[in-house]
């Protein structure tokens, strides 16, 4: 197992430097000018000033290499220092965001917490929903429940999350105005009104995420627990005398949770990426909402930062979903 | 699911996709109000009998719009399958047949999956889209660059599932047949291999034709896609959120459709799923 998850991390790291590789390639690639949108008063000298000072007047693969330092030693060294007051990053140059002109990661560590909440929540929300439906919709396969859990699951595929979102705001907040539509980012949370209205405004956009979740991790709940039900050491825990809640609780549901315990871990991206448009709709300025203001401005280094970590978030829950897999079956042997 | 039930699902996906399909197409032709035109007079109006759907915030017929908006939508879904299944299928029967090839491509099937797609596809469509645009004209251009970004970031799932099917086409005996018989490495390709890993690729292709639809309204919806005047369903789903309070119809349409399209061919691929599985005959 050490030397699977040894193996498997050594993997990660060329996997996060080609996948950066691209991301930086990409900007390369287009045409564009981060100097074209200033005033043509400025005059050419002082525009290769500019660009000398952002360090762009480097050739390609310097750039990729100074990013890359500064990606992965420059700031995290500034959080350690954050952290235990050292100075290890001093003297080193920061990623500057073009559109602020503040450290990208400030930026991003701003944005960060609306986000996790709104994502980590809709995350728990999601599974502890989706599990008791999936096994439920297997024990009574075929029943009214298992058929209207099949069909709520389609169309919670069917059914992108910029137009259930827009359901939801139109029945909450335009009909029976319930729920604000608009989540209010400067409410600080300092007691129990605040905090039922922090709850009131997070409850549309974590249903819409939810019912993502929902949807696809049932299906797969409900049939890896099918596939269990039918064996053999089911009818002999029945022949025992076991109780059915027992059953199903303490033989089947842990066999059956080891493949859906890697799907939960693989959807974590799918539910970041689901982020930045449920962001849009409610206006919750987190990072989902921090990458399009980016790119619409033409941002490279915040775009390219919030495009790598994410990638970074991919890598690991392959990583997590892989070791799950093996620390869950003790039948799995990586050898 | 009971196999009883599949064909029924199966005409009910094929029926209302046929009848999307079929109405967009030709409702142009049927419907003759012009897409762009403008009446200051009649603007924000309910359903009547001249507009059917009402009218948008600049006078323009909404039917007409949802409409043309599904030609562009159905088109973008339509194309970007064909490279994705293109692509895909090339890879992995590549994978499946030519050994030494097999590892790469899966390792970059697998990079591929491991990349944030849609902050990628965001960023590939508003770096490539001005230089672009001057060289073939705002509406190619932008159609060209969304099927082909689509296109390009979705093909995956259909190499790693063809790739599978042919793998086990390669072990069978009429496969071994042609190879003593010499029959050259293409042929065996297109005359063996191919037509037996069929129904997955069809299959594949009826998801990521509604991966597409998903994509494509995802990307006009955040504003990103297509631009303002050009009336595809998520671009007029964006539109219409701005006034969701006093005219709830105009986001509703689209979205309904959008839904409705991707219900029906997921409905129809699960039906050829089961067509082709060997299993279910029984």
């Amino acid at each position: 197992m050490l030397n699977y998850t040894i193996r498997r991390l050594t993997m990660a790291l060329p996997t996060l430097l080609a996948i950066s590789l691209i991301v930086f390639a990409l900007m390369e690639l287009a045409p564009g000018d981060p100097m074209a949108r200033l005033p043509l008063s400025i005059s050419p000298e002082v525009k290769a000033q500019m660009r000398e000072a952002l360090g762009l007047d480097a050739p390609s693969h310097v750039r990729f290499g100074k990013w890359l330092w500064q990606l992965g030693v420059v700031e995290p060294s500034v959080w350690i220092d954050n952290l235990f007051g050292t100075a290890l990053a001093e003297g080193q140059t920061r990623m500057i965001s073009w559109q602020t002109r503040g450290p990208v990661m400030e930026l991003i560590g701003q944005r960060l917490p609306q986000t996790l909440w709104v994502v980590g929540l809709a995350y728990l929300v999601g599974t502890m929903l989706a599990l008791p439906i999936g096994i439920w919709s297997a024990y009574r396969q075929y029943s009214a429940f298992d058929q209207i859990a099949t069909g709520v699951s389609i169309i919670g595929f069917a059914v992108p999350p910029f137009f259930s979102g827009v359901l939801l705001i139109l029945l909450f907040s335009v009909h029976l105005e319930w729920l604000p539509s608009v989540y209010d980012t400067t409410l600080q949370v300092s007691g129990w009104d605040s905090f039922t209205q922090q709850l009131r405004q997070m409850a549309l956009p974590v249903a819409v995420l939810s019912l993502q979740t929902t949807a696809q991790i049932s299906r797969y709940m409900r049939s890896a627990m099918l596939d269990h039900l039918g064996q053999d050491y089911v009818r002999a825990a029945r022949a025992r005398g076991v109780s059915e809640g027992g059953m199903l609780l303490r033989h089947v549901l842990p066999n059956a949770l080891v493949p859906v315990v890697s799907v939960i871990a693989l959807g974590l991206p799918q539910i970041f990426a689901g982020a930045i448009v449920t962001e849009q709709i409610f206006r919750v300025n987190g990072v989902g909402h921090l990458l399009i203001t980016s790119i619409q401005a033409n941002d490279l280094p915040t775009v390219q930062t919030i495009t790598v970590l994410l990638a970074a978030l991919i890598v690991v829950s392959n990583l997590i979903a892989d070791l799950a897999y093996g620390a869950l079956d003790p039948r799995i042997r990586y050898d | 699911m009971t196999n009883a039930r599949r064909p029924l699902a199966l005409w009910f996906g094929a029926w209302l996709l046929g009848l999307i399909v079929l109405s967009t197409a030709l409702g142009p032709m049927l419907w003759g109000l012009p897409v762009d035109q403008m009446d200051l007079a009649a603007r924000n109006q309910g359903p009547s009998a001249a507009h059917p759907l009402g009218t948008d915030q600049l006078g323009r017929d909404l039917l007409a719009r949802v409409l043309a908006g599904g030609r562009i939508s159905l088109g973008v879904g339509a194309l970007a399958m064909l490279v994705s299944v293109a692509l895909g299928t090339a890879i992995g029967v590549l994978a499946g047949m030519v050994r030494w090839l097999d590892g790469p491509l899966m390792r970059l099937t697998d990079l591929f999956l491991s990349l944030p797609l849609l902050p990628l596809v965001l960023i590939a469509i508003t770096l490539f889209r001005a230089p672009l645009s001057a060289a073939f004209g705002p509406e190619t251009s932008i159609f060209v660059l969304v099927v082909t970004v689509i296109g390009a970031t979705s093909w995956m799932p259909t190499a790693r599932v063809v790739r599978g099917e042919v793998l086990s086409v390669m072990g069978r005996s009429y496969v071994m047949a042609a190879r003593s018989t010499g029959t050259r490495g293409v042929t065996i390709a297109t005359r063996h291999v191919l037509p037996n890993t069929r129904s997955a690729i069809i299959v594949s292709a009826t998801l990521s034709v509604a991966a597409a639809i998903i994509t494509e309204s995802t990307l006009s919806f955040l504003g990103l896609g297509f631009p303002p005047d050009f009336a595809t369903w998520g671009r007029l789903l964006f539109d219409g959120t701005a006034y969701l309070s006093d005219y709830p119809g105009r986001a509703l349409w689209p979205g309904a459709l959008i839904s409705l399209s991707v219900l029906a061919i997921v409905y129809v691929g699960d039906g050829l799923r089961d067509r082709g599985d060997p299993r279910n005959l029984r």
